[in-house]
């Protein structure tokens, strides 16, 4: 028996773009296999891009496993480029006066929220506030020259 | 060999998403399976989808049963033919859709 759906363009819209966000997903894996560690498997996706200067930051987020103080967690983390996917897997000891608070790590490092658009929201907005340093092509925590 | 496996909603109702399978052998990514998937009578069911399993890259069509009603051989290192499989899902999901949808099982 034949099924036709129909969608409104703004469903189209979104259902062709998460289509592109997986395939750049699949190209930041095959760039860099170690996101593979931090993302565990059987785990549903959910992505956004952000612009900064000249560089596409790739956010994917995923639920994480869930515990006594925590029952439904997403957490986004950078997948690309490779080289900010990597600044965001190294460990940092929080900074006393931010601790707690989005400053309390590098911008590249990993926010959570109770759902995936909190966790992607909150990423984005570190890495856009932190925008000056990306543009200025320095590494996340250093000063420029 | 790990194997990973990781879904995609596409849409809010949960109908199409795509799917990507994964295997690594000393860190490194061995083979991928990225395929688009539709809702059908409560089960998630492949249309669509590159993979280099077998050696090569390639792209499968495949009907409601599972079978493979068209495959071909997809030239390139695997990023290329994520490249190539991004610009053509992307562009035809409509159509692989429509085709599968619309062939009687």
């Amino acid at each position: 028996m034949s099924e036709h759906r129909t969608y409104t363009p703004d469903q189209e819209a979104q259902i062709t773009q998460r289509i592109g966000q997986a395939f750049d997903f699949l190209s930041d894996v095959l760039e860099d296999p170690s996101i593979l560690d931090d993302i565990p498997t059987e785990s549903i996706l959910r992505f956004s891009e952000v612009l900064i200067g000249d560089t596409v930051f790739h956010l994917t987020a995923y639920p994480d496993a869930p515990t006594e103080y925590w029952p439904v967690r997403w957490t986004a983390r950078v997948t690309g480029p490779a080289r900010w996917a990597a600044e965001g897997r190294k460990e940092v000891r929080p900074t006393p006066p931010f601790a707690g608070s989005k400053w309390s790590s590098p911008p590249t490092h990993p926010e959570h929220g109770h759902t995936p658009e909190e966790a992607l929201a909150t990423l984005e907005e570190k890495l856009r506030d932190s925008r000056h340093r990306f543009e200025a092509g320095t590494r996340p925590g250093r000063r420029s020259a | 060999m790990p194997e990973i496996d990781y879904a995609v909603p596409l849409d809010d109702d949960g109908l199409e998403w795509i799917r990507v399978r994964l295997t690594t052998a000393s860190g490194q990514v061995t083979t991928f399976t990225v395929q688009y998937e539709t809702m059908l009578d409560g089960q998630r069911l492949a249309v669509v989808r590159y993979d280099n399993a077998h050696g090569f890259c390639h792209r499968d069509i495949l009907d409601r049963r599972g079978n493979v009603i068209d495959k071909r051989l997809v030239l390139g290192s695997p990023a290329e033919v994520a490249t190539l499989g991004k610009q053509d899902i992307a562009a035809n999901w409509r159509h692989y859709q429509a085709a599968f949808l619309g062939a009687d099982a």
